[in-house]
């Protein structure tokens, strides 16, 4: 076989730009929910409140540790059967900070996960409370300052190991709290 | 401009869509189904099946899985073998792979497939196709490192700096190529198919080519071997290299 020419790379003039620190919204919560529920009618707010206990036990069946003591979870109901649990959460990677939600049927089996919105540090600052603080208290659905969106970066591993971790947890979460016994 | 996100095929995969609900969801839906066919840890996918499988013994595949073989097949044999789908030391390489006509494939000596090299780009493709034939007017699916594009779109596709990602430069030429990054941008190496031997890579490599399943594919080659102008020229493909410090490179020869 002939050998391969290998070419060589020649230097492009190029300018650096930082990445706005950028935050992209794709859905509300209430889209969310009709996007996972089509046929919800009511989706009535069952926030969980885990106690210690609860949490370990989370932690034992995922291998995930739960970061917080409330969930925000909905009972989705259509007339007066309940038809699954819908389910918002968050996740922290090394440069990004990811809202999603869950719909879990009836069955507690994962019917859809769906991103609600998706904010990207500059580096370090994902560590930062204060970074993280500046987004307390914002459920989707808030104004977002919306920076440059992801849709035209390439050479992101935009890793979503962190959201299969977070929905092992809620899977341990259902078990452990929203299950019927 | 609508624009959904879910996590499919180890990666986060943003589509926007000018265009109706229907068009997006049919693009998912793709992704969907090359995330069950091609993905290492789907027990009833194709992937799963063949790996099962023993040599001299046909296995059906999806048409989807046969096109995306038949594509690495080539990429391997115009490469010397520096691309390669059979995961080394699985006993097997790509040239021990068969394809056989009515979307069969057989292994001559058994080995291991990783699709993760081109089915990434490959769902791109298909997700694109969707759109368009729901009438989306323009486009984007990206899916961490694959992205392409259709319809107008203003702004360049811009490419994050390796080891500081929140720094991105501008690739120069038409936005409307599929475009593929492979890189140190956590951490990243490639690995020889040839050898099995890992090689850390300090830098990223991105190739734009009119599909994102080659670009994916070439990316490979040419963080290995360099590069390859003839290759390039044959899918109709332009390499950058990107540098920590972030200066572009393109390869000429």
């Amino acid at each position: 076989m002939r050998a391969l020419d290998a070419g060589y790379w020649v230097p492009l003039a190029v300018v650096c730009a930082p990445v706005a620190a950028h935050a992209t919204q794709y859905l509300t919560v209430e889209q969310a929910q009709h996007a996972l529920f089509p046929q919800g009618e009511r989706f009535a707010a069952a926030t969980v409140a885990l106690s210690d206990e609860q949490r370990s036990r989370i932690a034992e069946l995922s291998g995930v540790r739960s970061p917080r003591g409330e969930q925000p979870v909905w009972r989705v109901q259509r007339g007066q059967t309940l038809v699954g649990y819908f389910i918002v959460d968050e996740v922290i990677g090394k440069h990004e900070l990811i809202t999603y939600a869950v719909g879990l049927g009836d069955d507690g089996k994962v019917r859809g996960v769906e991103i609600l919105d998706y904010r990207e540090s500059r580096g370090g600052e994902v560590r930062d409370p204060r970074w993280r603080a500046q987004f307390n208290g914002k459920r989707a659905g808030d104004a977002l300052r919306l920076g440059q969106d992801i849709q035209n970066l390439s050479g992101a591993t935009l890793s979503s190991r962190h959201i299969t971790d977070g929905v092992r947890r809620l899977l341990a979460l259902y078990e452990v709290a929203l299950k019927p016994r | 401009m609508i624009t959904r996100a879910r996590p499919l095929l180890g990666t986060l995969v943003a589509i926007a869509s000018e265009g109706g609900e229907a068009g997006l969801r049919a693009a998912f839906a793709a992704i969907e189904r090359v995330h069950a066919l091609m993905n290492f840890h789907a027990e009833a996918g194709d992937l799963a099946r063949i790996n099962r499988a023993r040599a001299g013994r046909a296995v059906c595949v999806d048409r989807w899985t046969y096109q995306v073989l038949g594509c690495a097949k080539e990429l391997s044999a115009r490469s010397a073998g520096a691309f390669d789908v059979v995961v080394p030391g699985s006993g097997a390489c790509h040239a021990d792979l068969e394809l056989l006509p009515g979307s069969k494939v057989r292994w001559r000596r058994a080995g291991r497939l990783d699709l993760g090299g081109v089915a990434k780009g490959f769902a791109v493709d298909r997700a694109v196709r969707a759109l368009r034939r729901h009438g989306a007017k323009r486009g984007c699916v990206n899916a961490g490192g694959d992205l392409r594009r259709f319809g107008r779109w203003a702004e360049p596709v811009r490419v994050r700096v390796p080891q500081s990602p929140w720094r991105s430069i501008a690739l120069p030429g038409d936005p409307s190529e599929a475009v593929a990054t492979s890189g140190a941008y956590y951490g990243g190496h490639f690995r020889d198919p040839r050898s099995g031997e890992e090689r850390r890579l300090e830098g990223s490599i991105t190739v734009c080519a009119p599909s994102c399943m080659v670009a994916d594919g070439l990316t490979k080659i040419v963080g290995l071997l360099g590069p390859q102008p003839d290759l390039l020229a044959r899918y109709r493909a332009r390499a950058f290299s990107l540098d920590a410090a972030g200066r572009l490179y393109a390869a000429a020869g």
